[in-house]
């Protein structure tokens, strides 16, 4: 059987067609939901949750590669769960940082795009921990829960994090003047 | 040490945060990264990443793995690495044999050599290095048997058809075991260890190719 039987909106795709496709998929499906959630039990959970979603929606494949679509499925439901696992919060944090090196509204728009350039030249792990640490104040469990890492291990991306940024930062300001 | 850098930090942080207003939805999201959404709704997503830890982690993930699609088509195989030439060799060996044509001890009365003792299963530990959330919180725990085995399963973003070099590093940074030049079509890769070769303790396994290198830290207790 091949992914091109399903590529046909007309043909309507039959149980035994969708077992095939999960069979061929259940893999790759799995493999992604491990890798984004870094849980093998939950991985198997959503990958499951994933194919029953595909199942009851399969109405909607407007045909293309089947193993493409039930991916996205799977990246959705991975996204969906990795959001819930932090407890939301209703707004970022009051600004009760240290004092601004500067009061204007422009250049603290500016100062803003000057760190968010040089966040983006830092590990993602450290990125996000240095963002969910600052500007959202999660505490270190609620970071290592989210990150899937130990709480010693968000304390390590937080200094070495703050430590590259200021690198990079000092090297920038060196090659502004 | 300086602490300007870190003001600004913190500061700018916050007023990132606050610009980028609310967390776009998992169908922006997945516009997003498919490339499917519009100029706007693309810049709106980046401006609210520059401030939001947890969209720009799970974009993160997301887009890391972008590659197994890739790895679910059909990819060129050279033609000398087909099975198909591996299932012929072993016919063309085996079928010698079959018709006779080979050596057969046809002494009558020969005494059979005693059958050796059927090979007992090592018992072996399976440990998956990339499942974080798990091992974080508990080590598992080495076998006992010198001769059993640790087999490390891990899965990433791996391309299909490009080659990885693994390696087993422990607390000191030093190779303790090294698997170079392995590929996988779905982004899951597996090394037997011989248990011998680790005690309790923390290690990292390390996976390199393709101009990507990932860390993934796990610990094992005796």
């Amino acid at each position: 059987m091949d992914d091109a039987l399903l590529d046909e909106p007309s043909v309507a795709p039959t149980e035994d067609c969708f077992a095939e496709m999960f069979r061929r998929n259940r893999r790759a499906v799995l493999n992604r939901c491990r890798w984004m959630l870094g849980d093998s039990t939950a991985a198997e959970d959503l990958a499951q949750e994933t194919f029953a979603v595909a199942f009851a929606k399969i109405h909607l494949f407007q045909g293309g590669v089947f193993s493409n679509w039930v991916l996205q499925i799977a990246r959705n439901q991975c996204i969906n769960y990795l959001r819930a696992s932090l407890r939301a919060r209703e707004a970022p944090l009051p600004d009760d940082a240290p004092a601004a090196l500067t009061n204007h509204p422009a250049d603290e728009m500016a100062v803003a795009g000057q760190v968010r350039s040089v966040l983006e030249r830092l590990p993602a792990e450290q990125r996000a921990a240095l963002k969910l640490f600052y500007a959202d104040g999660y505490s270190y469990k609620e970071i290592g829960r989210f990150l899937g890492c130990s709480e010693k291990r968000v304390k390590s991306n937080l200094q070495n994090g703050r430590k590259r940024f200021r690198a990079i930062w000092e090297e920038c300001e060196k090659g502004a003047r | 040490m300086n602490a300007e850098p870190d003001r600004h930090l913190v500061g700018a942080l916050r007023t990132l945060r606050r610009a980028g207003g609310e967390c776009p939805s998992t169908e922006a999201l997945e516009r997003y990264l498919s490339g499917d959404g519009s100029a706007q709704e693309s810049q709106q997503i980046r401006d609210h990443i520059a401030g939001c830890g947890v969209c720009d982690w799970v974009i993160e993930r997301a887009r890391g793995f972008s590659g197994a699609e890739n790895g679910s088509e059909k990819t060129r195989v050279p033609w000398f690495r087909r099975p198909v030439l591996a299932y012929a060799l072993a016919a063309l060996l085996a079928y010698p044999a079959y018709l006779g044509i080979s050596d057969r001890d046809t002494r009558v009365g020969r005494t059979l050599p005693p059958a050796a003792a059927p090979a007992g299963l090592q018992p072996a530990l399976l440990v998956d290095v990339g499942a974080v959330r798990a091992v974080a919180h508990s080590a598992p725990r080495l076998p006992r048997e010198p001769d059993s085995v640790v087999l490390l399963t891990v899965v990433l973003p791996a391309r299909a058809g490009v080659s990885y070099d693994l390696a087993v590093l422990d607390a000191t940074g030093r190779v303790v075991a090294d698997r170079p030049g392995l590929g996988s079509d779905t982004g899951e890769f597996s090394v037997a260890l011989p248990r011998r070769l680790l005690r309790a303790g923390t290690y990292t396994l390390r996976v390199e190719g393709d101009r990507q290198r990932f860390h993934f830290p796990f610990t094992l207790a005796e």
